[in-house]
């Protein structure tokens, strides 16, 4: 062979290994970039606790539609926007389908991180798939110490919501600008948000001197309530305070009203907090209370906006739960984006170093020791005043004075 | 150590709340009884007659127990339709097409009711709804009483129907003998349709009363099935007499249980009386042996 086909075929060798060394190069590099960026939620669309879905769908999607709008989130690993994919399954207010849904999330849908479902049934077992799976999840609607008594380390799972041990003490201290005879009934459900709240109010009860009479302790979606409401009257407490799904709440305060027993004072916690509330009761539940840690005056940015910009696009009454959710979809949004990639480790990562105010407030969470992983959120008391809620406690945030007794 | 006013009250409250477990029953009873169908959908049927009383009785400004006379009918004509086109075609073919398509129809129904109205609880408020009142000293809410005097009056009314008129005596023969039925000229299956229609009319008064005592939701009617399903061994399948005292039974059951032992034994009492029934007489306590 001569000199010159023999450097004929060393050019077209290295031409060949050029093209596919670049070919490579590049599949290698569209695969490592992602598409959108994928995050996933199960929530409460069906069942006992569908009251709530409305507002966790808005608040979980809202953010995200806006970060959509503008092309999407930037990370830094990639150089470019992403798109944000939020998959909602509805896990139909049961355990067990929220732990099927976010397995199906991480492993499946390929997620990666975590809006989470409602309240401790649902947060707990999802939230040790997670922390399984090592993939964040940031949880809304689950009281911190209920979120708490799973006995777990949480790594990967962090928690924004009320702390009951703050929560349960807003009942009497607003009690203490009032006249009553201090003695209390407590209704609470076997849910582990009703087991650790009853157990917060007895020992509550005895530290601010107040007596609780009777306690009952109820199945969930119970619907005759008759004997415990005769054994509360028996012990003549001007105080009720219930901790129960709404079906349960208006079910109690009804057969309250039939067989007489008017309390001075009437707190319904969760029961009591959705616009359904006022719209089952009408007038009747003019003057009950829940306890809540947002309101759209507390002044924290956007809280206004928020709940305007909420009922503008629902028609529905707007709920605070509208602000616990909205905000930790923008703590998740913006620890993606300060991680600057997908990478799970890293999301976690941004999330523990979050430090910054949003429209539930400042939100920093604590590192390590027993209450590990979480932000407590202040607590007011709100009452129901003429179909909206107003806060009247404490009075420093109050929008309108404490109707008291219950008219 | 229950007291005598506690059991009283229990008893008391029992006893009211033993019609309206009675005229939930009713229909499912009736079903059961003719037709040997474990009928999945009443409970959904219950529900769509709160509904439509929710909706109907503000909209014409009727008190919501008067729109039953507007209801009875809505559901009479769904019911049906139900068992004429749907439940019929299947029935004779064995027991798993039925009870397929019957957990089909119960499923379509609660989805639809989501789909159009939302998951929402409800109630149907009007102002004696949360009257209560005194007898023999102690505190009874006033719909209870209201319940059971409508229960025993409509509980009357299809026993006397069923007794008296042609209709009902070929409804108890298609019942007791659906093949000499037919052989005697009974046409079996519009029997079967017709039966269902009355069954589903009642439901629009147990629908409405559920309404105005409790609250309702599109999830709110497999507890009332469970419910009809424990009061019909009870009772006996196809007994109206029966259907109203095993209402009766597991009123005061669960009101006496709920006082002695907590409020959480208050659905185990009411279900271990039926597994004892069952066992001890499957038929019921007021029904007649098949054979």
């Amino acid at each position: 062979m001569s000199i010159r086909v023999r450097t004929n075929y060393l050019v077209i060798a290295a031409c060949f290994y050029l093209t596919l060394s670049f070919a490579l190069a590049v599949s290698v590099e569209c695969a490592e970039t992602p598409k959108e960026i994928k995050i996933g939620t199960s929530i409460l669309l069906t069942g006992k606790g569908a009251a709530f879905g409305p507002y966790m769908k808005w608040g979980y999607s809202t953010p995200i539609d806006d970060i959509n709008k503008s092309g999407g989130l930037y990370l830094s690993k990639y150089g470019k926007k992403l798109p944000v994919n939020l998959i909602v399954y509805d896990d139909e207010s049961r355990p067990e389908k929220a732990a099927q849904n976010i397995e199906r999330l991480i492993l499946k849908d390929k997620v990666c991180a975590l809006l989470s479902p409602a309240g401790p049934p649902t947060v707990i077992p999802t939230g040790i798939i997670a922390e399984r799976e090592k993939i964040p999840m940031v949880a809304a609607l689950c009281p911190i110490r209920a979120f708490l008594s799973a006995g777990k380390q949480w790594n990967y799972v962090w928690d924004v919501f009320f702390d009951e041990l703050e929560m349960t003490e807003q009942q009497f201290l607003l009690m203490d600008t009032v006249e009553s005879n201090r003695k209390v009934a407590l209704f609470t459900n076997n849910d582990p948000d009703g087991v650790v709240m009853g157990n917060f109010w007895s020992k509550n009860a005895q530290k601010f001197k107040y007596e609780v009479v009777y306690h009952a302790k109820f199945p969930v979606m119970t619907t005759e309530f008759s004997d415990l409401i005769r054994r509360a009257q028996e012990g003549q407490a001007e105080i009720m305070i219930g901790q129960c799904y709404v079906p349960e709440a208006i079910a109690l305060w009804r057969q309250m009203r039939v067989l007489g027993y008017k309390p001075k004072a009437a707190f319904f916690e969760k029961g009591g907090e959705p616009a359904e509330w006022w719209k089952a009761n009408g007038q009747a539940a003019q003057g009950t209370c829940v306890t809540g840690y947002w309101h759209p005056s507390l002044g924290y940015p956007g809280a206004k906006d928020l709940r305007q910009r909420f009922e503008k696009e629902t028609g529905l009454p707007y709920s605070q739960h509208i602000a616990d959710t909205y905000a930790i979809c923008q703590i998740l949004l913006d620890a993606i984006r300060r991680a600057g990639s997908l990478d799970p480790k890293e999301i976690n990562g941004a999330i523990s170093e979050t430090n910054k105010t949003f429209v539930v407030g400042p939100v920093k969470f604590k590192r390590g020791g027993p209450d590990g992983n979480t932000c407590g959120l202040s607590s007011v008391v709100l009452q129901w005043q003429n179909g909206e809620t107003q806060i009247v406690y404490p009075k420093k945030l109050a929008t309108a004075g404490f109707i008291c007794p219950l008219p | 150590m229950m007291s005598l006013f506690t059991f009283a009250a229990g008893a008391v409250n029992g006893l009211l709340l033993g019609g309206l477990y009675a005229i939930t029953a009713l229909g499912f009873s009736m079903v059961f009884g003719v037709m040997r169908l474990v009928n999945i959908p009443h409970g959904e049927i219950l529900v769509l007659g709160a509904f439509l009383s929710y909706f109907i009785s503000p909209a014409l400004g009727f008190d919501p127990l008067l729109t039953i006379v507007l209801v009875a009918p809505i559901l009479f004509f769904i019911g049906y339709l139900i068992q004429r086109w749907l439940l019929n075609p299947v029935m004779g073919k064995g027991i798993e097409p039925v009870l397929l398509t019957a957990f089909a129809l119960s499923s379509i129904a609660h989805s639809l009711f989501i789909l159009f109205w939302s998951v929402n609880t409800r109630t149907i408020t009007t102002r004696y709804s949360d009257q209560g009142l005194k007898l023999a000293g102690l505190n009874v809410a006033l719909m209870y009483l209201i319940a059971f005097c409508l229960s025993v009056v409509g509980l009357l009314g299809i026993h006397l129907f069923i007794t008296r008129t042609y209709l009902g005596k070929a409804i108890r023969a298609a019942a007791q003998d659906p093949e000499t039925a037919r052989v005697m000229g009974i046409n079996v299956k519009s029997i079967y349709a017709l039966t269902y229609a009355i069954a589903a009319g009642i439901a629009a008064l147990g629908g409405t009363l559920i309404g105005m005592i409790y609250s309702f939701s599109p999830a709110s009617g497999l507890p009332w099935l469970l419910k009809g399903l424990v009061i019909v061994v009870l009772g006996g399948m196809g007994s109206i007499v029966g259907t109203l005292l095993g209402g009766v039974i597991l009123g005061v059951a669960e009101e006496l249980g709920a006082a002695a032992f907590g409020i959480g034994y208050r659905d185990i009492i009411g279900l271990l009386i039926f597994l004892l029934v069952l066992y001890i007489r499957p038929t019921g306590l007021f029904g007649r042996s098949s054979a």
